[in-house]
């Protein structure tokens, strides 16, 4: 069996937030919308202080909140792992925003445009017709790169073109891709390496994403 | 257990379940992107149905991903390319104005009129001023324009004849102060670490980490990095160590490390001071080297004949390093010698009263610094023995430009150069050589090192800005733009200027944004008559313009990089690389070389121009331009893919592959070094003899044509401490304003893409006025406060966002924001320290004539 999962190695972070354009340009995401985040925290008090940037997805839990609560199904999970939403299916009652508990989900209530008053960019008419108003929506791995990728026999996390955009893209190399059933994928070897630590474990959601460093 | 539900992914992100819709058009078309100099990075773009929607690091050939400076990877800029695109704010017809009176605030009242309508009257005008004096315009364009990037704008700049030249880094966009010692030092355009090899970094105010995008990334990550920034910024935050010192003092801090190495530590790689600095070289009592009094050569002091030599005698035995010595009855000493004299004074526990680093924080940084040299290490690259000093020390534009920054660079270089470290395996490498300089950069001169490079005293000045008057060693990659501004609007009294330019033409940058003093600056452009503004936006310098020439984008346009334009930091590879067009220009703008090909015909020097397009762009026979036919941009795109690749490869495959590129070679990597040892050439330092003759002979010229309000007094062989000018400012202005390069705008013009700017936000304290957490308490000022920053020239009013990783005497602002005028960057409304930076005279470096980036200010609640 695979299970999609992604490594985030918070030495190599440096806040660039190329990885938060990146996914934007990729799922042409409308303003106010970052499926892909860094949050930067200050510590410490002047001059014992430092700067953490801790990239955050949607974290693809194993066993995913979302999709406990969803009434229609249009959040599944697939066979490999990656929580979709089914935008056919949603009904924007965004229960599944509450049950998050890592705040990975957002709500594409209408559209808006990054030009206001000034009509709609080429770029915003191909979001228009990618993504739906009036229901939720988040980080997909990528999924459509990954599907395309296995099809032409390419290995996800390992060939650039079956990867997420954000690890792909990555200018520090600090994120990771790859089947975490599969003990020998570079994830597994970095989790167990590394200590790999997942975003609040006490939920009991098992996420897919790691964070190493 | 979450029940899981098989689900075939069929619309895009396995979303909506629908159908995918089969493509007309759907391709990846591969690409480069310089937009900042630390690339060429190549990139692919993915076009659908005639719309660019993404981009990524381009890995389809083989190599590309080892090799190149991105290693297949993205800094976050190019996405701004594709937002450019489709800006609906682009300006997409000439126009021309029909408002007589200028401002930032006035409405042109622009009319749309046509090519040739818009064409002609640039030409006419142009033509007339050309006739009496080609200086009659001033320039000024992006800086990748003169990297090879910017079509046949260079071309048409130099064949035009020589405008008055108002470029230059005096703002924002530059550092400016290095360029003209990385060459005077190490032939160079400018410096950074070897950073493939590099372990130890010493890091004075530079945000190279993200800013330096995926070169400067992937390989600075490897090495211990020591952060010197009054700032937390992001390269302090991911460094071994911060250090919060006083802004304006770094001086301070490498004089005493220098002071450590030599008087406590000891640790010298003498033989490279010997046999590759000028430490070795006499210099008598009058602060210059003694020479043979038939040959006029320096000499040295040969310890095993005992007698002082000329510095290229053959079989010269050991040299003295240090040492009084008496040569021809005249007292003399070594370089090395006045060095450890002058460096005594400046002790660690003087140094910490000044910047406010630990004295024995100091003496661990040296310590450390000269123990990861490794002095005495080699390294066999490739069956070439090579010394290895994996040790560097950056500087930043704060520290490199304004007052004093001649001491800085020169104490910067002398530091590395104690401990073997410049052009070594790991160490401080010149980057970017432009082979038209850099041959002069490495030319053995008349002493035994590289042959300077400066202006000639030529008064009265041909230029306003006055640099072969003032400050000659401008000559080369440099120009204190910013006094051009300065004399344009008030002149030191009796200061003859030629006459004043009739004309500005520009190409794409933004001289009102990028300088300081924002309404100076206003208001000398608005007193040129005819100002012609290429652009794609209705930006600052827009808007005063007369005439507007919209231009592509640079997904919409064509350029080759030739081989052996630059070789840059890490110097992994050498290429040829295409930038094609991605998407259709807008119908009614016109490529950059369409439009100065049109002028360069109907101005009447079409010959010179094409001449100059052959000779830039290494265009040689059968595919050279005839010289009064105009030809098509691509067709000498095609040309030059022809020329560079021998007849082997056309524009078509280019445009198929995107680049040829090979690694370079460890010769070429470390050539400097190579051609330094085999051409018996010094790096000339420690002693800078030609940074004071040509500050002595300034200073004989100035006396001489009455002028007395220009000092030379930083003309100095040696660097010393000299009080920050901001010492002068008033006790009310009791903060320092610190600035740094953002790693989504640096260099990149990208405050007017909208995604961009939404995306920032993410990192709190990049637009604010950043302001310590505690000094706002005292001042009773909360986050987000709106409030005043006062610099003696002018106030600006923003909000305020706190922070403990800043010092409770400084503020930060970024540089890259302020504007007024510009769709979308206006929006931000954010400020820009520049506005309120004073430009002065007073206010400028006599050596480098770069522009005081430090300034200071009070803060009130608004």
């Amino acid at each position: 069996m695979t299970r999609y999962g992604m490594v985030l190695d918070l030495n190599k972070c440096v806040a660039c937030l190329g990885c938060m354009v990146s996914c934007k340009m990729e799922h042409l995401l409308p303003p106010g919308m970052s499926w892909c985040r860094v949050l930067v925290k200050e510590q410490g008090t002047y001059p014992s202080v430092g700067k953490t940037f801790q990239p955050i997805v949607c974290n693809h839990c194993k066993d995913a909140a979302c999709v406990q609560v969803c009434p229609t199904g249009a959040t599944n999970k697939r066979e490999d792992g990656i929580v979709v939403v089914d935008y056919d299916k949603c009904v924007g009652c965004r229960y599944c925003m509450m049950a998050c508990p890592y705040g990975a989900r957002y709500f594409n209530a209408k559209r808006e445009r990054y030009f206001p008053g000034k009509g709609v960019t080429p770029l915003e008419e191909a979001s228009d017709k990618e993504l739906q108003t009036g229901v939720v929506m988040k980080c997909t791995f990528c999924v459509e790169k990954i599907e395309e990728g296995l099809k032409k026999g390419l290995k996800p996390g390992v060939d650039k073109a079956a990867t997420p955009s954000c690890v792909a893209n990555c200018m520090t190399k600090a994120r990771y891709f790859g089947d975490l059933d599969d003990p020998e994928s570079e994830v597994s070897q970095l989790i167990r390496s590394n200590r790999g630590r997942q975003l609040h474990p006490e939920q009991g959601t098992d996420p897919s994403v790691y964070y190493i460093g | 257990m979450v029940k899981q539900i098989v689900n075939e992914t069929k619309g895009k992100g396995g979303k909506t379940g629908k159908a995918i819709e089969k493509k007309k058009d759907d391709v990846w078309i591969p690409t480069c992107c310089w937009f900042c100099v630390m690339g060429p990075c190549l990139h692919r773009y993915h076009r659908v149905d005639g719309t660019v929607i993404n981009v990524e690091g381009n890995t389809s050939e083989p190599g590309f991903d080892e090799w190149t400076r991105n290693q297949g990877r993205l800094c976050p800029k190019p996405f701004g390319l594709i937002e450019k695109v489709y800006n609906p704010y682009r300006v997409k017809s000439p126009l021309k104005r029909t408002n007589p009176e200028k401002g930032l605030d006035v409405d042109p009242g622009w009319v749309e009129i046509s090519w040739d309508e818009a064409l002609d009257t640039v030409a006419k005008r142009f033509k007339e001023i050309r006739a009496k004096d080609p200086r009659g315009v001033c320039s000024t364009f992006h800086s990748v324009a003169q990297m090879g990037m910017g079509g046949t704008w260079e071309a048409f700049y130099i064949a035009f004849g020589p405008m008055q030249d108002v470029r230059g880094g005096s703002g924002m966009r530059c550092g400016l102060g290095v360029h003209m010692f990385a060459n005077t030092i190490h032939g160079a355009f400018r410096c950074s670490p070897d950073t493939n090899n590099t372990k130890y970094l010493l890091i004075l105010g530079s945000n190279v980490v993200p800013s330096g995008g995926v070169c400067g990334n992937l390989n600075y990550a490897k090495a211990k990095k020591i952060v010197v920034d009054p700032m937390l910024s992001l390269t302090a935050a991911k460094a071994d160590e911060w250090l919060p010192i006083k802004p304006g003092t770094d001086i301070a801090l490498m004089l005493a490390l220098i002071h450590i190495i030599i008087h406590e530590l000891g640790t010298l790689d003498e033989e490279f001071l010997k046999n590759l600095t000028n430490s070795s070289y006499l210099v008598g009592a009058d602060g210059h080297f003694i020479r043979d009094k038939s040959s006029g050569k320096p000499l040295v002091w040969d310890t095993a004949a005992g007698v002082a030599r000329e510095f290229n005698a053959p079989d010269l035995g050991d040299l003295a390093l240090e040492g009084i010595y008496t040569v021809d009855d005249q007292e003399c000493k070594t370089a090395f010698q006045l060095l450890k004299e002058q460096m005594k004074q400046y002790t660690p526990e003087w140094a910490t009263e000044i910047c406010e680093i630990p004295a024995a924080t100091i003496r661990r940084i040296a310590k450390e610094f000269v123990d990861n040299a490794q002095i005495g290490s080699t390294i066999r690259l490739d069956g070439i023995d090579l010394p290895y000093r994996p040790v560097d020390v950056i500087i930043g534009r704060p520290v490199e430009a304004g007052v004093h920054s001649y001491q800085n660079i020169l104490a910067q270089h002398i530091l590395v150069s104690l401990v073997g470290a410049l052009e070594s395996v790991g160490g401080h490498m010149g980057g970017c050589a432009h082979p038209t300089y850099y041959d002069h950069g490495i030319k053995p001169g008349a002493d035994g090192m590289p042959q300077p490079i400066y202006h000639e005293f030529t008064w009265p000045p041909t230029c306003w800005s006055g640099c072969e008057a003032f400050v000659p060693f401008t000559k080369i990659f440099g120009h204190a733009a910013h006094l051009f501004w300065i004399n344009m609007t008030n002149p030191p009294p009796g200061l003859p200027l030629p006459p004043p330019p009739q004309a500005y033409l520009r190409f794409r940058n933004n001289a009102i944004h990028s300088v300081g003093e924002t309404e100076m600056v206003v208001s000398a452009m608005k007193k040129i008559p005819f100002i012609v503004s290429i652009s794609y936006t209705y930006d600052e310098v827009t808007q005063l313009a007369d005439i507007v020439l919209p231009d592509y984008t640079e997904l919409e346009r064509y350029d080759v990089l030739s081989p052996d334009y630059r070789l840059g930091s890490g110097r992994r590879f050498r290429g040829i690389l295409l930038r094609q067009p991605i998407v259709e220009p807008p119908p009614n703008n016109r490529d950059i070389s369409y439009i100065v090909t049109e002028l360069a015909d109907r101005i009447g020097f079409l010959d010179t121009y094409n001449n100059m397009i052959n000779i830039r762009f290494n265009i040689t026979d059968p595919y050279k331009l005839e010289l009064n036919k105009k030809y098509e941009w691509v067709d000498i795109v095609d040309r030059m893919c022809k020329s560079l690749t021998k007849g082997e490869h056309d524009l078509e495959w280019f445009k198929e592959h995107g680049a040829i590129i090979t690694p370079t070679t460890t010769e070429d990597q470390y050539n400097v070094h190579l051609h330094m040892v085999k051409e018996k050439i010094r790096y000339p330092v420690p002693y800078m003899d030609v940074v004071k003759t040509v500050g002595e002979n300034l200073q004989a010229n100035l006396a001489k044509v009455g002028v007395d309000w220009w000092s030379t007094k930083e003309y100095v062989a040696l660097p010393s401490y000299l009080p920050s000018v901001l010492d002068t400012v008033p006790k009310e202005y009791d903060f320092y304003v610190t600035t740094s390069r953002l790693p989504q705008y640096s260099n990149a013009s990208n405050n007017d893409c909208a995604l961009h700017n939404e995306v920032m936000q993410q990192v709190p304290g990049q637009y604010e006025v950043l302001m310590n957490a505690g000094a706002a308490r005292e001042r009773g000022i909360k986050e987000g406060d709106e409030v005043w920053i006062e610099s003696p020239i002018g106030r600006i009013k923003g909000a305020v966002g706190l922070s403990e990783g800043i010092r409770p005497d400084t503020l930060f602002m970024a540089g890259q924001f302020g504007q007024s005028v510009t769709p979308v960057a206006k929006d931000l409304a954010k400020l820009s320290v520049n506005a309120i930076t004073p430009i002065s005279y007073e206010w400028t470096d006599q050596v480098t004539g770069t522009m005081q980036s430090t300034i200071k200010v009070k803060v009130y609640k608004a």
